[in-house]
């Protein structure tokens, strides 16, 4: 607040002067940065602060009432997800691998790729189906899915994850005698910034039971296998200790008391 | 919608990524205000903001996967509204003749606020000498102190929001004060 400054410092704002006109100082900061002005000074401040009042009186305006039906129109049918996949030349760029080009052709031809998929999977039901008695308690893969969002996100570094599971039950059947014999299970989430995560579901009482933490598997996945019994469970993951995070991909989702949306699995 | 309009904006997001487009809805009609008024006051003229806001919500949407949360999600909106805002000054290269006259939309956009008509009408007049002040400002100056002063964001906010340092908002905002008291008391 000194007259006799220097343009130089006539540009720079002074702390306590920012501080008051902030409101972000005590009463007693106040009065004492008030008592140490000069009567000039003070009535300069005074102006400040009128011409801020000024400012701070103008309303606040309702939106246009046709403002979200409009957004919502013009989103109709579009994917988030999808709408933040990098192009071919963002991908290769970052280095992308044969396999993750293949995916991310086959996930925008559905009916050629998960689709396909989808249908080999329920061929194998019908051979296993129809199979001697040892097929008969092999393990059926409840839900197949690509990382879908794992491209997108390696295509932006601003990400700190996106949700992206891959869940796929493995021939590692610890028993063929027994229906309720484990399968195990392996779960995936792409999430390169994460610090940690951890699978929650029914299964373990939504970690209240067991805490079942995903291990870095390289190139920003996360990977923790769990026997499962058949049945059907509600899962989700939960990234950095705070975010909870569906699987989009998931054979069924449900929401939760809370709200949140929990994938699904069935195993058979 | 109203069985989701208690969850938080993240778990709007998680459901909208889990595919349920649908419910974005909720998430532009709780932000849809702040993200217009913003824009109202850098541009002063309503269809254009109405426009950009559009647009802002649309890039948000289309940029939903790629929200790392690491602000809020109000500061984040903002921020693309800004950006797109910039743009369209660019574009039209100036903004003076963008200023329109609030009374053009009083019905609407005074909806919010209780006041007598004749209230109205007697600040009418201060509100848009103020915004004109508003208008004169550069760009720059006008977006921090719309932000500090009318949206009141924290300078860490503003800093997030502008991609700059907190010290150079500091200084950004002492500067954009100085001139608005200036021409305020022209």
């Amino acid at each position: 607040m000194k007259n006799d400054m220097k343009p130089a410092e006539q540009n720079k704002p002074d702390t306590d002067a920012m501080r008051h006109l902030d409101r972000a100082m005590t009463d007693a900061e106040n009065a004492a940065f008030i008592g140490g002005l000069s009567e000039a000074e003070r009535a300069e401040l005074a102006r400040s602060q009128r011409a801020l009042q000024s400012l701070e009186s103008l309303p606040q305006l309702s939106a246009p009432p046709d403002l979200a039906n409009n957004v919502m129109a013009a989103i109709a049918g579009s994917d988030p997800v999808k709408s933040a996949t990098p192009t071919a030349r963002d991908a290769r760029g970052r280095g992308w691998g044969m396999r993750s080009r293949l995916r991310a052709w086959l996930e925008n031809r559905p009916l050629l790729g998960w689709g396909c998929a989808g249908a080999m999977v329920a061929a194998a039901a019908l051979v296993i189906a129809l199979s001697p008695p040892f097929f008969l308690f092999a393990p059926v893969t409840p839900s197949t899915h690509a990382a879908s969002a794992s491209a997108n996100s390696s295509a932006n570094s601003s990400v700190n994850f996106v949700p992206a599971v891959r869940l796929a039950a493995q021939s590692d059947r610890h028993s063929a005698d027994s229906a309720d014999s484990p399968h195990t299970l392996q779960f995936e989430l792409y999430a390169p910034r994460a610090r940690n995560v951890v699978l929650v579901g029914d299964f373990n009482g939504w970690g209240s039971m067991a805490e079942i933490k995903l291990s870095p598997a390289g190139n920003g996945v996360w990977r923790a296998a769990l026997p499962l019994s058949a049945g059907r469970y509600q899962y989700a993951f939960v990234v950095d200790d705070e975010r909870w995070v569906t699987d989009p991909h998931a054979e069924r989702h449900v929401k939760d008391d809370f709200g949140r949306q929990n994938a699904i699995v069935t195993v058979i | 919608m109203k069985q989701w309009q208690h969850l938080t904006d993240q778990a709007l997001i998680d459901a909208c990524i889990a595919g349920h487009t649908e419910i974005y809805e909720v998430l532009v009609r709780r932000h849809e205000q702040k993200v217009f008024n913003v824009l109202y006051r850098f541009f002063g003229n309503y269809e254009i903001s109405q426009d950009v806001s559009q647009e802002a919500f649309v890039t948000a949407w289309q940029k939903l996967a790629t929200f790392g949360g690491r602000s809020a999600f109000s500061t984040w909106l903002c921020q693309i509204a800004l950006n797109k805002a910039r743009d369209r000054l660019r574009i039209s290269k100036g903004h003076d003749a963008l200023n329109d006259d609030l009374a053009d939309h009083a019905d609407s956009l005074f909806a919010l606020v209780d006041q007598q008509p004749e209230h109205r009408a007697q600040q009418a007049g201060a509100r848009k000498e103020i915004q004109t002040i508003l208008d004169r400002l550069p760009a720059n100056y006008r977006e921090v102190l719309i932000l500090k002063h009318l949206e009141e964001y924290d300078y860490e906010e503003i800093a997030t929001m502008l991609n700059d340092t907190v010290g150079n908002v500091k200084v950004r905002i002492f500067r954009a004060r100085r001139m608005f008291k200036m021409l305020y008391e022209k």
